[in-house]
C-alpha cells in the first residue's frame, strides 16, 4: 500500500493542506492522550489526583481554557491558508475549463481571453510549476473535481462558476474522481490529471492543436467510415471529420489517452472494442450504449480507427 | 399563585403528611390509569405504553438501517463486486442514512424522553398524551410504508442530503425521490409533536420544588433539543415542500437555468441538517451524563456547566450549517465565520467531557455494563469530536469532506455520542419497565463487541478517505488500492452487528414489560424519580423535590412516596390528572386534567399517514379523501377532550388549592399553540429567506412584483382580519357572547382568504407564473404556505362556531377562543408580511 | 477455492457473504504466494484490460460477455476451435488474433512477450481438477 494521496502531495496545494493535517494529527493526538490519561486518572487514581480532576479550576481550563487557545492559534493559521489557496497567485497562469457532466469530465483548455483553444475530455494536462486556474462547470447535476495530490476538491455547480487553482511541482501522473454523489455510476467517474515539464507540455500543446493525421491503414480507414455510419458521430466529434456530436466525449485524440471510460479502464484496442461493445457491463448506468450489433469484422475496424487518433 | 416563586417554607413543611393516603384513594388510581384490555390496546396513550411502542419501532428501524449497513460493507469488502447493483446500492446507502437519522436517531431520543421523562420530573403522564400517540402512529405506519419502499426498488437514491438537481424531476424522473421527500413528512410532524410535548411538559409538569436547577440533565437537554427541532425542523419541512413543487409542478426553485438555485437547498437542508446531529446528540450526552453519575455514584460535578455546555452548544448549532458546504466555492469571509463557529462548538464539548472525568473521580466508578457503554462513549465521542476539529478547518475539510475520512468522523461521532449512550441507557432504565434486569454480564460482551467493532469499522475509513476514496461510491477499482482497508471495515461491522445480536439475545431472555409495577427496580442505585415505586399512574404520591437526586437526598423518599404522603395521593375529579407547575421553581399553580385512551389519535394517524402516501403514489383524490377524514378524525378528538369540569379547584395534598382550569397565556394548550405558530414563523422566516437569497443570487431572472399602490386591497383586507383576530378574546370577555365571538373569528378568516386572493390576482396582473423562473416558484410557494394555513383557520373557525352553537364556550375566558384567536392573528400577520416582503424585493434593488 | 469464491452469489445468509467476500479477497493473494507465474499474468491481464470483452476468473472488474467467459480455459483442446491449446500459441494468438481467424472480432492486442507468456501461463492454470 502507498502512502495515501492526500499526504503525498505534489503541488503546492496539496502540500500546505499535509502539512496542516500533520500539525493538527499531532495536536489532537496530544489531546486524546490527556483525555485519556485524564479518564485513567479518574478511575483508577489515587485520592489527591482525583481530587484535583474534580476541581472546577481543572474542569474550566482543561476542556475550556487550553482548547480555547489551541484553537485561536490554529485558526489563525488555517484562516491564513484558506486565503492563500483561494486567492490568485500572480498573473502569469494557465486557464482551463472542467465541465462536470453525468459520469465524465469535458476539458476546456482556454487562452487568456476565455476562448477555447483545444478540447478534450477525461485527461487534464498541465505544466510543471505553472498555476492553472481550473474554471469548474457542470452540465447537469453537481459533481466535485477532486485530485488528492494536487489539491483539495471543489464542488461543479450547475449555474455557478468555481475556480480552483492549482499546480503540480513534480512530473506524474495523478488519479482524481468525482467527489460529489451524482447518481448512477458515480462510483466510476475517474479524472486522470497528467503533469509534463514545461518543454514536454509546449511538444504536447503543439501536437494537439493540429488535428491528427487521416487513417493510414484500410482497416482504419474501413473503421473511420462506420464510425460515422454507426452513429459514433451523433455523439462524439473527432476534429477535421464530419463526426461532430456535443453530447460524448471528444475523440479527436482518443487514442492518446492514458485511461478509457473516464479514467478508469487501460486504454488500447481491445479494451476500446470492449468498450465499444459493451460499455454497459463495464461501467452500468453510464450514456453510451452498448453496439452489440455491430459484426465483428466492423468492430474490429472501430477499434482500430480510435486506437490510432493520437 | 401567579407569580413565579419558591414555595413557602410554611408549605413546605406540610410535606410528607402526617397522614398516608387510603387504600380506595389508590384503588382509584388504579383504575382511573389502566391499560385498555384485548384488542383496544391500540387506543393507549399513556406514555408507559407509548413511550414503550416507540422505542421498540425506533429499535426495530435500527436493525433495519443497521442490516442495510452490512448488505453495503459486503459489496465493500472486495473491489470491483457486483453483489448490489449501482441503483440498489445507491437505494441503500440512501436510505441507510435516512432511516437512522429519521426513523431511528430522533424517533430514539424522542422514544427516551416519552418514556421516562413524565416520571424522571414527577409527572404523571405528557401534557399531551394523545398527541403522543399520535405522533407515535404516524412514526409506526409512515416510517414501515417508507421503508417498505426499498423492496420495491421504489426508494430514494439521492443520498439522504438530497441535493437537488439530481433529485429533481428530470435526474430522478421516477418516485423513488418523493418517498423521501413525502416519506420524511411524518418524520417532521411526529418530531414537532414530540418537541411541543416535551417543551410543556418540561417548562410546566415538573414536581413541586423542582426548580430548573434541579432538573435531571436529560430534561436539560430534551428541553433543548426541542427547542431545536422547532427551529431547525421547519428549515427542512420547507425544502421538502419546495422541491416537492419543483418535482411535481415544475416550479424551478432549484433549477439554476431557470433564476433558481441548487445551492438554496444545500442552505436550507444543512440550516436544519446540522442542528439534527446535535438534537441526536444532546439527549444522548445527557443520558450519558446520569449513567456516569449513577455508575460514580456521585451528583454530577459542574452540574451547572453542563447545563451551559448543553444550552451553548444547541445555540451555537446553528450558526455551523455552511461548514457542510465549505467546497461550494463560498466567500472566504462566510467560510472563515462557519469554520470559526465550528471549531468553538467543541469548547462546551470539551467541558461536558472534562465535567464527565470529574464526576467519575468524584465517586466509585462501577464497571458494571452501563459503567463501560459510559466510558466507551466518552473514548468514541472524543475521537469523532477530535477528527471533527480537524474538518472545522478550511483547508483539510478540503481534501476531508465528502470522502470516507468524513464518513469515519461522523460514525465515531453518532456513535459515541448517541449508540453508546443508548445502549448504556438500555441497561440502566430496563429494569425501570422490564419483570427483570437486563445481564449485566451479557452486557459486557455487548459492550466489548460493539467498542471493538466501532474501531475495526471506523479506524480504516479515515486513511481509506486520506486515500482518495470518496463516499457514496458503490464500489471502487483494484487499481485504488483500498481494498485491505474496507476488508477489515467489514469485518468490523459484522463486530458491532454481532453486539447488537448478542443484545437481542439478552432482550429475548430477560426483558419483560411491566408497565403497571413489578418491575425489577432500581438495580444500579439511580437518585432520581424515575426510581420511585411506581404503577401506569406513576407514582402514588407527586414528591415534593429538594435536591437533584432525591433518593440519594431522602432515604425515607420511596416510602413516603408510596404511602401518599406527597402530593396528589389520589384523583381530585376522577380523571386522569397531573401536577401543572410554575416554569422557573415548578411551584403548584393548576391541577392538569389529562385524557385517557381514544381511538381518535390512531384514526388520524392512519388517514395522515394515508394522506402523504397516497400523495406520493399520485392518487390525488384518494389522498385528498384521506386528508379530510384525517381532519374529521382531529376534529373528533379534540371535541372530546375540550371538556369543562365541573370542580373549579381541587386540594392536591397538604390543604392547597389549585383551580382546575385557567385561560390565557398560563394554559397548556395555549403554550402548546404558541410553540406551533413559532414553527410556522420558522418556516416563513425560511420561506423569505429563499426569497432574498434567489433575488441576490438570480437577479437577471428577476421580475417587477406588483406595486405597493395596486395592491390596496390585500392590505385592507389584510389589516381588517388582523384587527378583528385580535380583537376577539376582549369581545367575548365584554359580550359575553359566543356565537358573536365565533362569528368574528370566522369572519376575520374569510377577510384573509380575501387578501390572499387580491394578493394572487396581484401577481397575476404582473404576469408572474410559478413556472417562469425561482421568483415564480418562491413567491407562489409562499403563498401556497398562507393558503395552507388559510384552511387551518377556516377549519378552526367553524370548529369554534360549532362549539358556540353548542353551548360549549366557557365564559368570560374561553381557551378555545384564545387559540383561534392566536393563530388567526398570526395568519393575517404572516400575509401582511408576506405581500410587503415579496412586494419590496425589486428588480432595482 | 473457486466454489466458494462461485458461491458469493448464491450466499443468501449474511455470515456466508462475508465468508465469501473473504475468499475473494484472499484469492489473488493465494494466487500471488501458490504462482508467482500466473500471478504476474493476472498482473498482465488487469493492465491490458482484456475483462472488457472476457470474464476472467481472479478479475472482478471489468467483466462483459463481448467475448467468451475464460473460465476453465486450462481445459480447452483447442484455442477459438483452430490450434491445439498449448502455451506458445496461446501466447501467439493473444498477441494477435486476426492472424488466426481474420474476420474475428479480437483485435490485435500490444504487448510484452513475457505478458502474452504470463497470460498464457495463467489462462492455462485455470482447470476444473485442483481448482
Amino acid at each position: 500500500m502507498e502512502w495515501p494521496a492526500v499526504l503525498s502531495p505534489a503541488g503546492p496545494n496539496a502540500a500546505q493542506i499535509a502539512q496542516l493535517f500533520w500539525i493538527l494529527i499531532f495536536v489532537i493526538s496530544l489531546v486524546m492522550a490527556v483525555v485519556c490519561v485524564g479518564l485513567a486518572a479518574a478511575l483508577f487514581g489515587s485520592a489527591r489526583v482525583r481530587a484535583i480532576l474534580t476541581d472546577k479550576r481543572t474542569i474550566l481550563s482543561a476542556g475550556l481554557g487550553v482548547p480555547a487557545l489551541i484553537l485561536t492559534v490554529l485558526l489563525t493559521y488555517s484562516l491564513i491558508l484558506t486565503r492563500n489557496l483561494s486567492s490568485p497567485n500572480g498573473p502569469d497562469f494557465m486557464r482551463v475549463r472542467v465541465t462536470g457532466e453525468m459520469w465524465w469530465w469535458r476539458i476546456a483548455y482556454l487562452d487568456n481571453n476565455g476562448n477555447i483553444t483545444l478540447s478534450d475530455a477525461n485527461e487534464l494536462h498541465i505544466p510543471v510549476g505553472k498555476t492553472v486556474a481550473i474554471e469548474l462547470d457542470s452540465a447537469d447535476v453537481i459533481h466535485s473535481f477532486w485530485v488528492p495530490q494536487l489539491a483539495g476538491k471543489e464542488d461543479m455547480i450547475p449555474g455557478r462558476r468555481n475556480i480552483l487553482r492549482l499546480s503540480a511541482d513534480k512530473a506524474g501522473v495523478y488519479a482524481g474522481q468525482c467527489a460529489e454523489f451524482c447518481g448512477g455510476p458515480h462510483a466510476l467517474m475517474g479524472l486522470t490529471v497528467i503533469a509534463h515539464s514545461p518543454e514536454a507540455f509546449d511538444d504536447w500543446q503543439r501536437g494537439r492543436l493540429i488535428a491528427p493525421i487521416a487513417p493510414q491503414n484500410e482497416l482504419a480507414i474501413k473503421g473511420a467510415d462506420l464510425f460515422l455510419k454507426s452513429g459514433c458521430a451523433a455523439c462524439h466529434i473527432v476534429r477535421g471529420t464530419a463526426a461532430n456530436g456535443q453530447a460524448g466525449p471528444d475523440l479527436t485524440f482518443v487514442g492518446a489517452r492514458l485511461k478509457l471510460g473516464a479514467g478508469i479502464l487501460p486504454n488500447n484496442r481491445g479494451t476500446l472494442a470492449g468498450w465499444v461493445a459493451d460499455s454497459q457491463a463495464i461501467k452500468p448506468g453510464n450514456r453510451m450504449p452498448s453496439y452489440p450489433m455491430l459484426l465483428p469484422a466492423e468492430l474490429q475496424a472501430i477499434a482500430a480507427y480510435l486506437e490510432q487518433l493520437r | 399563585m401567579k407569580d413565579d416563586l419558591p414555595l413557602t417554607a410554611e408549605m413546605a413543611n406540610r410535606f410528607p403528611a402526617r397522614h398516608a393516603g387510603s387504600k380506595a384513594d389508590l384503588a382509584e388510581l388504579e383504575k382511573i390509569w389502566c391499560a385498555p384490555k384485548g384488542w383496544q390496546f391500540f387506543t393507549a396513550v399513556s406514555n408507559n405504553y407509548i413511550g414503550f411502542y416507540y422505542i421498540a419501532t425506533a429499535f426495530l428501524f435500527f436493525l433495519l438501517a443497521g442490516i442495510l449497513a452490512l448488505l453495503m460493507r459486503v459489496q465493500l469488502a472486495a473491489p470491483a463486486q457486483t453483489f448490489l447493483s449501482p441503483d440498489t446500492y445507491n437505494q441503500v446507502f440512501t436510505m441507510h442514512g435516512t432511516v437512522m437519522m429519521f426513523l431511528f436517531a430522533v424517533p430514539a431520543v424522542e422514544a427516551v424522553g416519552v418514556m421516562l421523562l413524565p416520571q424522571m420530573i414527577g409527572a404523571r403522564d405528557l401534557p399531551f398524551p394523545r398527541l403522543s400517540a399520535y405522533a407515535y402512529w404516524i412514526y409506526l405506519f409512515g416510517g414501515l410504508s417508507f421503508f417498505a419502499s426499498i423492496f420495491a426498488g421504489l426508494a430514494p437514491d439521492g443520498g439522504w442530503f438530497m441535493y437537488p438537481p439530481l433529485t429533481g424531476r428530470i435526474y430522478s424522473p421516477g418516485i423513488n425521490a418523493d418517498f423521501w421527500l413525502l416519506g420524511i413528512g411524518f418524520i417532521e410532524i411526529s418530531a414537532i409533536a414530540g418537541a411541543i410535548e416535551f417543551i410543556v411538559g418540561i417548562m410546566r409538569t415538573r414536581a413541586p420544588g423542582m426548580s430548573l436547577g434541579k432538573m435531571p440533565i436529560l430534561a436539560w437537554a430534551l428541553l433543548v433539543m426541542s427547542v431545536m427541532i422547532i427551529i431547525g425542523f421547519p428549515s427542512v419541512i420547507l425544502a421538502t415542500l419546495l422541491l416537492e413543487l419543483d418535482r411535481a409542478f415544475n416550479w424551478p426553485i432549484f433549477d439554476a437555468t431557470r433564476g433558481g438555485d441548487p445551492l438554496l437547498w444545500q442552505h436550507l437542508f444543512w440550516f436544519f441538517g446540522h442542528p439534527e446531529v446535535y438534537i441526536i446528540f444532546l439527549p444522548g450526552a445527557a443520558m450519558l451524563t446520569m449513567l456516569i453519575s449513577t455508575v460514580a455514584r456521585s451528583d454530577v460535578i459542574g452540574y451547572p456547566l453542563v447545563v451551559l455546555s448543553i444550552l451553548a452548544t444547541g445555540f451555537i448549532s446553528f450558526g455551523v450549517w455552511a461548514h457542510h458546504m465549505f467546497t461550494t466555492g463560498i466567500p472566504d469571509v462566510t467560510v472563515g465565520v462557519f469554520s470559526a463557529v465550528s471549531t468553538a462548538v467543541t469548547l462546551p464539548a470539551g467541558t461536558m467531557v472534562f465535567c464527565w472525568i470529574a464526576t467519575l473521580a468524584a465517586g466509585k466508578p462501577k464497571f458494571n455494563a452501563p459503567g463501560l457503554f459510559a466510558i466507551g462513549s466518552v473514548l468514541v465521542f472524543v475521537t469523532g469530536g477530535l477528527t471533527g476539529v480537524m474538518v472545522a478547518f478550511v483547508p483539510f475539510d478540503w481534501q476531508a469532506h465528502d470522502s470516507y475520512f468524513i464518513v469515519a468522523h461522523l460514525h465515531y461521532v453518532l456513535l459515541g455520542g448517541m449508540l453508546f449512550p443508548l445502549f448504556g441507557a438500555f441497561y440502566y432504565w430496563a429494569p425501570a419497565f422490564s419483570k427483570n434486569a437486563l445481564s449485566d454480564r451479557t452486557g459486557k460482551w455487548v459492550f466489548w463487541l460493539m467498542f471493538a467493532g466501532t474501531h475495526v469499522t471506523f479506524m480504516p475509513m479515515h486513511i481509506a478517505g486520506l486515500m482518495g476514496m470518496p463516499r457514496r461510491v458503490y464500489t471502487y477499482l483494484p487499481a485504488q488500492q483500498v481494498e485491505t482497508l474496507n476488508f477489515i471495515s467489514t469485518c468490523g461491522a459484522f463486530l458491532i452487528a454481532a453486539g447488537v445480536a448478542v443484545f437481542i439475545v439478552d432482550m429475548i431472555r430477560n426483558f419483560r414489560f411491566a408497565p403497571g409495577g413489578g418491575n425489577a427496580g432500581n438495580v444500579y442505585g439511580g437518585g432520581t424519580l424515575e426510581w420511585l415505586p411506581s404503577g401506569l399512574y406513576s407514582t402514588r404520591s407527586i414528591p415534593l423535590v429538594t435536591s437533584r437526586q432525591p433518593l440519594w437526598e431522602d432515604l425515607n423518599l420511596a416510602r413516603n412516596v408510596e404511602e401518599g404522603r406527597y402530593f396528589l395521593p389520589r384523583s381530585a375529579t376522577g380523571l386522569r390528572e397531573t401536577l401543572m407547575t410554575s416554569p422557573v421553581f415548578a411551584t403548584p399553580q393548576q391541577l392538569l386534567i389529562l385524557p385517557g385512551p381514544s381511538v381518535w389519535p390512531i384514526t388520524a394517524a392512519v388517514f395522515t399517514s394515508g394522506f402523504f402516501l397516497l400523495l406520493t403514489i399520485q392518487a390525488a383524490v384518494l389522498a385528498t379523501i384521506s386528508g379530510v377524514l384525517a381532519i374529521i378524525a382531529i376534529i373528533i378528538w379534540l371535541w372530546e377532550t375540550d371538556r369543562p369540569v365541573a370542580l373549579k379547584a381541587a386540594d392536591i395534598g397538604g390543604g392547597i388549592m389549585v383551580p382546575t382550569h385557567v385561560s390565557g397565556v398560563m394554559n397548556h394548550g395555549v403554550w402548546a399553540t404558541i410553540t406551533l405558530l413559532f414553527v410556522f414563523g420558522m418556516i416563513f422566516a425560511m420561506a423569505i429567506f429563499s426569497l432574498f437569497f434567489l433575488w441576490t443570487n438570480q437577479p437577471k431572472f428577476w421580475m417587477d412584483p406588483p406595486a405597493f399602490t395596486a395592491s390596496f386591497w390585500v392590505f385592507v383586507l389584510g389589516v381588517a382580519s388582523l384587527t378583528l383576530s385580535l380583537s376577539a378574546k376582549s369581545l367575548l370577555l365584554r359580550m359575553q357572547n359566543a356565537n358573536l365571538t365565533a362569528g368574528a373569528l370566522s369572519l376575520a378568516a374569510i377577510l384573509a382568504i380575501g387578501a390572499q386572493y387580491a394578493d394572487y390576482t396581484g401577481w397575476q396582473a404582473v404576469g408572474l407564473q410559478p413556472e417562469a423562473s425561482g421568483q415564480g416558484g418562491i413567491v407562489y410557494a409562499i403563498m401556497a404556505h398562507q393558503a395552507s394555513l388559510l384552511l387551518v383557520c377556516l377549519v378552526m373557525a367553524a370548529y369554534a362556531m360549532a362549539r358556540a352553537f353548542a353551548g360549549l364556550i366557557t365564559k368570560p375566558a374561553s381557551v378555545l377562543i384564545d387559540i383561534c384567536s392566536l393563530i388567526l392573528t398570526y395568519t393575517a400577520a404572516q400575509g401582511l408580511a408576506a405581500a410587503v416582503l415579496t412586494r419590496a424585493l425589486a428588480t432595482g434593488g | 477455492m473457486a466454489s466458494w469464491q462461485k458461491a458469493n452469489g448464491v450466499s443468501l445468509i449474511l455470515a456466508l457473504l462475508l465468508i465469501a467476500g473473504c475468499t475473494e479477497v484472499s484469492n489473488n493473494q493465494n494466487s500471488a504466494d501458490d504462482n508467482s507465474g500466473s500471478y504476474s499474468g493476472l498482473v498482465a491481464i488487469e493492465a491490458l484490460g482484456c475483462g472488457a470483452c472476457h470474464r476472467i476468473p481472479g478479475i472482478s472488474w471489468p467483466q462483459s460477455d463481448v467475448g467468451p467467459a475464460l473460465n476453465h480455459y486450462g481445459d480447452r483442446g483447442f484455442i477459438a476451435g483452430v490450434m491445439p491449446n498449448t502455451a506458445q500459441n496461446l501466447a501467439a494468438f493473444i498477441q494477435n488474433s486476426t492472424r488466426y481467424i481474420p474476420n474475428g472480432a479480437m483485435p490485435p492486442i500490444p504487448m510484452t512477450e513475457s505478458q502474452a507468456a504470463d497470460i498464457s501461463a495463467y489462462l492455462l492454470s485455470l482447470q476444473t481438477a485442483g481448482s
